[in-house]
């Protein structure tokens, strides 16, 4: 089957689950014997008419192995000329169309510390939309192009940002569409919904012929606040793979001093400020264990601010946006990671953390809790409970080697390949 | 149909506080009196009394050819005793029929006699001072927390005086054997043993307890029909255990047991041969052969064996802590910390840490207050760690 698909990100840049995701999906849909035409946005791509540009297979870094030859052979992948990026957002968006176009800016740029793509000031791209919606706009106009110069059996869009592209591709293709929901506009902004994208989610929703969730938990997100038909909204969870993890580092970890790490963006859906309230309360009873925040967002000026104010600096680090290897290297230092999202549809990061016999405290909310029957779980908001729970790890040995135990038995049975069936199954019964 | 062994185990673990690190060195409770208060006048009111009110008369009714044993645990007994004493009453009373045994067991309804001989034998032997003392005659036969068995544990029976001891079965202890037979344990000379039949009372407790299997409550007469189909013939003798409490959760208007309690004596006794026998009736059996099992036996799950209390590194890890202190705790000689070490031991604490995918229903499921093994481990960890370091020593 031809599948054009509107995704994210590519090794070797990966800033979240979602290129995660994308990725290790046409993986193993590609093994399924579908093509794949990966439509992902890039900044600085050069410019065509088009807005597209054919990339052959050979001409991409290969980011693993060549073992996986067939599966390159199987995609072509379609850089379009776009700023927009996974968790991007309306307040970030003039910073980061300012890096792109090298026109300075009116505001110093937030610290998102997301890495600006390498290509970036390479480009001349006042073409660019002013706004995020209007950029979202723009970049749906490519939908209509492949519709008209590819062949494909069906359409497969990976969130909001490309729910528009893909519509297009569907009304002058008249192909079928899936949407597959990572992540909704509640998850990202809790009460503070952006009305527009909420508007864009539901029209994709309601125009795709089925709508895959990461989650039970996004699903019921998407039957209760966007009104979809139940019938047509099915559970694809997420997994991970052992070779997603590439070579395992072993560093040294000192049994006296123990390191706690919080890895993910620095917004309010993460509950970044929970763990550090938490961070004080286990420092206080045991003042030799180290705390890591790995990543960056909108909250990461206030998290170190509060660190200060706690007193708690030398026993607090910050790492910045961390990727590739230093992701590695991070989970390999840590002895303990936890995940106090107020919401979050899926969380493949815990499954990661998992990999690096790391043991996980995770948030209650956490759709990744429905594939792992024995997860040590929290209430986001209550700090007393999280940091109990963090003493309990690191002062009984035998709670992390039972996390462990049942970590690695859940892991056998959470792979990509489960996904990718299910998923198959659906592309058959919607292309006839 | 051979004679029926029915035996009707009651008991309340104590109920443990939420006890967070952040409590360890300043707090010295670790017992939720409320809860624990909740669920005896639950047990008592919605379960014993009526029970026992059926059980009394049909007792009566029937005179010695109806028959059952009682196995209380001790901690039960003192909460009884604290809450309502009432049950102490009925239970003299259900002994004055002369038809109900009351079976010895660790007081504490604990894993002791895997740890630690020497408090397994202090706490059988409280037990059995507390059940002579309760019904005026002292109890000849034994049944261990779960059913457990291994050799060297049925000798320390025999030379405490016991003629009959309980035990789980399975293929270990069995081989190809039935359970249905009167045993000697291998070395002993004068202790039988009687194996629990695990699949008759596994299902009959669950056809009580789960409300989707078919045919539930299952009736007595559907009930001995069974019995009598895949055991026509009289040998032996079938040992069946009930826990009495999950019936307590029960619906009241949903007299399934109660119903199942007051025609059990009528419809198995109208089957040719259907007789009760408590379990020190089992003497005049004669041994069919003998058992041997060096490794632990117990009695309530599939498997047969200690996984449901001692099946991760966490129910090790609490067991092992626990079981540490004993010569600490004993050398204090201070009968306080004595007693909350061994209301630490109810093996309920530990059931709830299990991790097995699909634990078997157990009978003290429901007193579960957590909400992951983990919260069990690390709320029963937090207190033992308070509990040690208040040990001199």
């Amino acid at each position: 089957m031809r599948v054009l698909m509107f995704g994210w990100e590519f090794p070797p840049l990966i800033s979240g689950g979602l290129g995660t995701a994308c990725y290790e999906l046409t993986r193993t849909l590609s093994r399924h014997g579908n093509k794949i035409i990966f439509v992902v946005p890039r900044a600085g791509t050069q410019e065509r008419k088009s807005h597209v540009k054919l990339v052959a297979a050979a001409e991409v870094p290969l980011p693993y192995p060549t073992n996986v030859e067939e599966f390159f052979h199987a995609l072509s992948i379609k850089p379009v000329d776009s700023i927009l990026r996974p968790y991007l957002t309306d307040e970030d968006y003039p910073m980061v169309l300012n890096a792109a176009t090298g026109t300075p800016g009116d505001q110093a740029p937030a610290a998102t510390g997301e890495p600006a793509s390498p290509s970036s000031i390479m480009a001349t791209a006042e073409h660019y939309g002013r706004n995020l919606m209007a950029e979202v706009a723009r970049y749906s106009e490519i939908g209509e192009e492949l519709a008209l110069t590819e062949t494909f059996d069906i359409i497969h869009a990976h969130d909001w940002m490309t729910f528009l592209a893909a519509m297009r591709a569907k009304r002058a293709s008249g192909k079928p569409m899936v949407a597959h929901v990572h992540a909704v506009e509640y998850d990202r902004s809790g009460d503070h919904v952006n009305q527009s994208i909420f508007e864009i989610e539901k029209l994709g929703m309601e125009a795709a012929d089925h709508v895959i969730a990461v989650s039970h938990y996004t699903r019921e997100l998407i039957l209760s606040q966007y009104g979809i038909n139940p019938g047509k909204v099915s559970v694809v969870h997420n997994a991970v793979s052992r070779r997603q993890a590439g070579k395992v580092y072993h560093v040294p970890q000192s049994p006296k001093k123990k390191t706690v790490l919080f890895l993910g963006r620095v917004t309010s859906q993460k509950g970044p400020e929970y763990f550090v309230e938490a961070a004080a309360r286990v420092l206080e009873k045991m003042p030799e264990v180290t705390f890591v925040m790995a990543g960056a967002g909108d909250m990461l000026a206030r998290m170190i601010e509060r660190v200060g104010e706690l007193r708690i600096g030398t026993h607090f680090h910050f790492t910045g946006f961390l990727q590739g290897h230093d992701v590695e290297r991070m989970y390999a230092m840590s002895d303990l990671y936890v995940m106090p999202s107020v919401s979050e549809p899926f969380g493949l990061s815990p499954l990661e953390a998992m990999i690096y016999d790391v043991p996980v405290i995770l948030s209650k909310q956490a759709g990744v809790n429905e594939v792992l029957p024995y997860a040590l779980t929290v209430d986001f908001w209550n700090v007393d409970d999280i940091a109990n729970k963090i003493l309990a790890v690191l002062k009984y040995p035998a709670l992390s080697r039972e996390l462990l135990r049942n970590g690695r038995k859940a892991l056998h049975s959470i792979r990509w390949e489960v996904a990718a069936e299910r998923i198959q199954l659906l592309y058959n019964k919607l292309a006839v | 149909m051979p004679p029926i062994s029915l035996t009707l185990n009651i008991h309340q673990p104590t109920r443990l506080k939420h006890y967070s690190f952040f409590d360890i060195g300043n707090s010295t409770s670790y017992e939720d009196e409320s809860r624990t208060f909740e669920a005896i006048n639950q047990l008592t009111n919605d379960c014993i009394q009526p029970a026992s009110h059926i059980l009394l008369k049909r007792l009566k009714e029937y005179g010695g050819d109806f028959r059952i044993a009682l196995a209380v645990s001790g901690l039960a007994l003192d909460q009884f005793q604290r809450y309502t004493p009432e049950v102490l009453d009925t239970f003299k009373a259900l002994s004055d029929t002369g038809h109900v045994e009351f079976l010895a067991a660790p007081y504490y309804h604990s894993l002791a006699s895997v740890f630690s001989l020497q408090e397994f034998k202090e706490q059988v032997l409280m037990h059995h001072g507390f059940i002579q003392a309760l019904t005026g005659r002292p109890p000849t036969a034994f049944r261990n927390t779960a059913l457990i068995y291994r050799d060297e544990l049925a000798l320390e029976v025999e030379r405490l005086g016991y003629q009959v001891m309980l035990s789980g079965g399975g293929s270990r202890l069995l081989g190809k054997r039935s359970p249905d037979r009167v045993y000697r344990p291998t070395d002993c000379t004068t202790l039988k043993l009687l194996v629990n039949n695990y699949r008759l009372s596994d299902d009959m407790s669950r056809r009580f307890t789960h409300s989707d299997s078919p045919d539930t409550p299952p009736t007595s007469a559907g009930f001995a029909r069974w019995i009598h189909q895949e055991h026509p013939f009289r040998g032996g003798l079938i040992s069946l255990s009930l826990d009495l409490e999950p019936f307590s959760r029960r619906n009241l208007d949903d007299p399934g047991l109660f119903l199942f309690l007051d025609k059990l004596p009528e419809t198995v006794l109208l089957h040719k041969g259907g007789t009760f026998q408590t379990p020190s009736q089992a003497v005049s059996h004669r041994a069919s052969a003998s058992l041997s099992s060096a490794d632990f036996i117990a009695g309530e799950n599939p498997e047969q064996d200690l996984s449901p209390w001692m099946g991760n590194e966490m129910q090790k890890d609490a067991l092992n802590a626990l079981y540490l202190l004993e010569t600490r705790i004993k050398g204090s000689h201070d009968p306080s910390l004595l007693l909350t070490w061994r209301i630490l031991q109810a093996s309920d604490h530990f059931l709830f840490m299990s991790t097995q995918r699909e634990p078997a229903p157990g009978p003290h499921h429901a007193a579960n207050p957590y909400g992951s093994p983990y919260d069990a481990y690390i709320n029963f960890m937090n207190i033992v760690t308070d509990f040690s370091e208040r040990i001199p020593g």
